[in-house]
């Protein structure tokens, strides 16, 4: 050990461990004050459901959706999908659901009135040409009861495209209700208000139709309903973390004292986000399993270390309690330095994410980082007051304890080839394996679909799909259009332009559909030629244009258009529908489009998108933008910290080394699973190194304090795997098995943030166990052996060629 | 078909059809009484105007629209003609209207678009459809005839410091509700101008659909007394969308010959 940390640890944390047994009770009420407070705060807690937190606010997307919402509306359009299982809509009963329908959700108070769009709508008219001009009449007012009004209704359909393929399927068989609804922004209750539609829309099922349902508010209301089954998986976690502790421990005390400052650690960090008035939201709904799991985590290293010296004490013939008092004087010494500094790592690297451009990845930074500190003041305090407090363990407990187990006998193996000459196999190995797994980062790809983190036969998926079958599409991408001027939208140039870009969107393969007021106004020119169809062109006048409009009105309603263009006709949208929810290709239409774009449009118009699947795509940019930039700047950080503890530039490389391996591991598992690169990664990204950074630092730390001791490679490498690569075993278990219960969830967003967990701890714990300590034996770094690495060595491998036979 | 009189009503013009003089103090009016006098209290003999529409949307964006009118009773003293002239925005000026009320039928509705150089008749349309892209419908503006409510006498209150009767109108059969799109309005009648001061109208569902606000009522004709609101205000509560027409000149008992409810007339640019 280093001078520095002798120094530290004599002068800093002997004084401050024996300060705070003599001080105990002082402590412990100080603690309970602390979290009663934080408990407190914990009622200022906010759980924010807003779909926006997903999605990177500054970017261009983002922010054109958003503009888009404001204007036009349309951020919780629902799409409720009418299927007669015999023959067409075109049946009185099955229109008569939909005008019931209809008039349900108009009652709803959340809904927008007039942007509830069916047959039904008063909003929803057909456009008719006559001798005279047009005739503007709502699409169905009653119900058509006789062939006759059917046929009518039929014929109105037909006359007006921009309601095929949206309202009704092109065959006729479906039809469907589109409503948009007002939700609070911060705090939208999608689970509150798909009960209301869902009872609308309940009382029309029976054995002559299916209805499917779509649309944000029930895709939140599915997320929803799962987040909050959150603490029952909580719950969960902490009995599986408990039986972990048990089972390191194989003592009530053993397992109840890790399990008292995770849950002490969760309170305060929550407590800290009520007073910080950072809201909690679903990605962060697991973060207390984290929390829970790192605390136990560090719990185990400094109660492993205190049974050891306890035991050590006690062999030595110092009575029971003092020993017990020592040890836990003892352990804080050894294991406090170290769990400070690699606890720092962890919290600067959470924090760190709170420097990325989302949302709900920045409330994850705050939150873990948060909890990480809460960790390191608790285990600094409860610990050592706790175990000061309870009785010295009994004989027979500290034996239970330290009897050698499978992980035992296991590690002890490891340790003698490590030793014994297999290092380089083990490094060539360890490499091949990275290499193969690896090599799965070119399958990797990259999507934040969020209808992906259903499962497929999720009644959500299977919805989707039906409606995707018959309809347009369900996913959208949205073209503003703006003008410089007032009226500008009139300008037939600018309708051309938006007619082209349309024309180009409906050819290409994905788009099922596309609406925009142009297809209004080429339908009245058409009618006020007699409906004849060369008409169905957009007029070659604006005065034209505004003048048709004007007639319209006459017997239209103020809002008819505002889905389409705003109040003052500078601005308009294009409504894109694609079957497809591939980000990929979206992103692919998006740069083919801006080729339609940069010629169709007079000079000052500008063309800019947003909508579904842009503001994915736009999670998608950051994600891997910010990903990047932010792994490395955590391995920077990662790298000075560790160069700076162990005064050496090699130190910092083998701390950071395998948080490297981990990243291209973790990726290539991905690649391999077909998991995509989405947010949960962006999060397992940051455990990997703030957790694995801690992994490598106990064990070096101990590793070089054992070789001190010991002056033997054999000895030191045994007792450093024994004691914490045990502990970094009991860790890694810890968090893995904390969120192995999230596969019991049907939310694959739970499966698969599990999946990326257990992933991400194994490979950390496997690499700092077995690859980093052959490396160590294979290179022999000078800030561990100094400048006679031989020294340590040679007897011992000798001894460990034995004893690996 | 009652449209003349509905753009009339909107437009501040009204038809005299004279009931005998009126007084606004009879402690004894039953509400259908109150509710005929208001029916009648706002009509004109004949009178031009300018005005303008404010159109003003869900999110506080207006747009203006500035037209010009010209009113007549016809000889039956019940229908009237009425001409309309759109002067901005600019891309819709000197559009006209012509309506000719036809009370045994349908009326008679002509459009004039410049663009089209071309006079073309309007479909008939219904009392609950929008008036000309504003909130008020074309029932709200042309009275219904007072005999399809039964009229019932609520309370008095003051509706901005003027005394008023407050009477809720329900129709009298489904098909009068059918068409007006109203389950029922509550209408505030001002006691001095016998001008109604603010309507309630709820939709099929008894929801509160708009309220219409008026003020600035002014006398045009002494005797018998006519009164005209120069302020009107319509409000959509359940699409925020409200529209606002200001009369900003009026000029009662002018010359209105027959000549100019022509359809060549509104063609003049």
């Amino acid at each position: 050990m280093s001078n520095a940390a002798v120094e530290i640890e004599s002068h800093f944390f002997r004084p401050y461990a024996q300060w705070i047994i003599a001080h105990r009770l002082f402590v412990v009420i100080a603690i309970l004050g602390i979290t009663g407070f934080l408990m407190s705060r914990m009622g200022n807690l906010q759980m924010d459901t807003n779909p926006d937190l997903w999605a990177p606010q500054k970017h261009v997307y983002v922010e054109t959706t958003n503009l888009l919402d404001k204007i036009f509306g349309g951020k919780n359009y629902t799409v409720i999908g009418i299927v007669p299982r015999q023959g067409d809509i075109y049946q009185p009963q099955v229109l008569a659901k939909i005008k019931r329908i209809q008039d349900g959700i108009e009652q709803l108070p959340e809904a927008v009135r007039h942007n509830v769009l069916s047959f039904a709508a008063r909003k929803v008219k057909s456009i008719k040409g006559g001798a005279e001009g047009m005739e503007v009449r709502p699409m169905m007012e009653t119900v058509p009861q006789t062939p006759a009004e059917m046929e009518k209704l039929k014929a109105a359909v037909a006359s007006m495209p921009i309601y095929n393929n949206a309202l009704v399927s092109p065959d006729g068989k479906a039809a469907s209700v589109i409503a948009d609804f007002r939700q609070s922004e911060k705090t939208p209750n999608y689970i509150a208000l798909t009960e209301g539609l869902r009872k609308i829309v309940d009382r029309e099922r029976d054995d002559t139709v299916d209805i499917y349902l779509g649309g944000l508010p029930i895709v939140g209301a599915a997320a929803d309903a799962h987040f909050m089954k959150m603490p029952m998986f909580f719950g969960a976690a902490l009995l599986v973390i408990m039986l972990i502790q048990y089972w390191s421990f194989r003592s009530l005390q053993g397992m109840l004292l890790p399990i008292l400052t995770g849950i002490l650690s969760v309170i305060w960090s929550l407590g800290s986000m009520g007073l910080l008035g950072v809201h909690l939201d679903p990605l962060n709904t697991t973060t207390p399993i984290l929390i829970l799991a790192v605390a136990a985590g560090h719990a185990i290293q400094i109660l492993k270390r205190y049974y050891e010296e306890y035991g050590r004490l006690q062999a030595s013939g110092m009575n029971a309690r003092d020993a017990n008092r020592m040890a836990v004087v003892e352990s804080m010494v050894r294991v406090g330095p170290v769990m400070i500094v690699a606890g720092l790592i962890a919290v600067i690297t959470f924090f760190s994410l709170a420097g990325t451009g989302i949302p709900m990845v920045q409330h994850f930074g705050v939150f873990a980082g948060c909890g990480v500190l809460a960790t390191m003041v608790l285990e600094m305090t409860v610990i050592p007051v706790v175990r000061s407090l309870l009785r010295p363990p009994k004989i027979r407990e500290a034996e239970r304890e330290r009897a050698a187990g499978i992980l035992d006998k296991f590690l002890l193996g490891v340790a003698n080839n490590l030793v014994g000459g297999r290092a380089p196999w083990i490094v060539g190995g360890g490499l091949a394996l990275l290499a193969l797994v690896g090599a799965g980062t070119t399958f990797l790809h990259v999507d934040n679909n969020f209808k992906l983190y259903h499962k497929p036969m999720s009644q959500l998926r299977v919805d989707d799909r039906a409606l995707n079958k018959r309809f347009g599409g369900t996913n959208s991408i949205q073209f503003l259009i703006q003008t410089p001027e007032q009226d500008g939208i009139k300008d037939p140039k600018v309708l051309q332009g938006m007619a082209k870009l349309q024309t180009f969107l409906e050819s290409q393969a994905d788009v099922g559909k596309t609406q925009s007021l142009v297809d209004l106004i080429k339908r009245m020119n058409q009618a006020m030629h007699a409906d004849d169809k060369a008409f169905y062109s957009v007029p070659e006048s604006r005065e034209l244009v505004a003048q048709y409009l004007f007639l319209y009105s006459t017997s239209g309603d103020p809002q008819d258009f505002d889905s389409f263009v705003d109040n003052d006709y500078q601005r308009a949208t294009i409504w894109a529908y694609l079957k497809n929810d591939s980000t990929a290709s979206a992103d692919a239409l998006a740069h083919r489009a801006q080729a339609v774009i940069d010629q169709s449009f007079p000079p000052g118009v500008t063309v800019q998108m947003g909508g579904s699947l842009p503001q994915v795509i736009a999670l998608n940019d950051v994600i891997v933008r910010d990903k990047f930039r932010n792994m490395a700047q955590m391995a920077l950080v990662v790298f000075v910290l560790g160069a700076i503890v162990f005064r050496s530039l090699v130190g910092g490389l083998f701390v950071v080394i395998p948080l490297f391996a981990v990243i291209i591991a973790n990726f290539g598992l991905m690649g391999w699973l077909h998991t995509p690169l989405d947010i949960t990664a962006m999060t397992t990204a940051a455990m990997a190194i703030g957790i694995g950074a801690d992994y490598e630092i106990y064990l070096l730390f101990r590793f070089r304090e054992e070789l001190a001791r010991s002056g033997s490679v054999l000895s030191a490498t045994q007792n450093s795997l024994l004691t914490s690569g045990k502990a970094i075993l009991f860790v890694a278990l810890s968090i893995i098995g904390g969120y192995a219960v999230l596969q019991v969830s049907d939310f694959a967003f739970y499966n698969q943030l599990s999946n990326m967990v257990t992933a991400t701890m194994a490979v950390s714990a496997l690499f700092a166990l077995f690859f980093l300590r052959a490396i160590m034996m294979m290179f022999k770094p000078r800030f561990i052996f100094g400048d006679r690495p031989e020294a340590y060595f040679a007897p011992a491998a000798a001894v460990a060629a034995g004893a690996g036979k | 078909m009652r449209r003349p009189v509905l753009a009339a009503a909107l437009l501040g013009v009204s038809t005299l059809v004279a009931l005998g003089p009126q007084t606004a103090h009879s402690a004894e009016l039953s509400a259908h009484d109150i509710m005929e006098k208001n029916f009648f209290v706002s009509k004109i003999k004949s009178m031009k105007t300018e005005s303008t529409m404010v159109l003003i949307n869900d999110k506080g964006q207006q747009r203006e629209r500035k037209n010009s009118t010209l009113l007549k009773l016809q000889a039956n003293g019940i229908d009237s003609k009425l001409l309309v002239k759109f002067s901005t925005p600019a891309d819709i000026k000197g559009t006209g209207f012509l309506q000719v009320e036809h009370s045994d039928g349908d009326d008679d509705l002509w459009i004039y678009l410049p663009a089209l150089k071309k006079s073309r008749r309007l479909v008939a349309n219904n009392k609950k459809d929008s008036f000309v892209g504003t909130d008020f419908s074309y029932g709200d503006i042309s009275l219904p005839k007072v005999d399809l409510y039964r009229h019932a006498l609520l309370r008095s209150e003051a509706v901005d410091q003027h005394d008023s009767y407050v009477i809720e109108s329900v129709p009298i059969n489904d098909t009068v509700k059918s068409n007006s799109g109203y389950s029922k309005k509550i209408t505030w009648v001002r006691k001095d101008s016998l001008l109604e001061a603010k309507v309630e109208y709820y939709d099929l569902s008894g929801r509160l659909l708009k309220t219409q606000l008026t003020t600035d009522h002014k006398l045009v004709e002494p005797n018998p007394p006519r009164w005209f609101p120069l302020y009107r205000e319509m409000t959509n509560h359940q699409t925020g969308h409200k529209t606002i027409i200001r009369f900003d000149k009026i000029e009662p008992d002018v010359p209105a010959p027959d000549e100019q409810f022509t359809t060549r007339t509104i063609e003049r640019e």
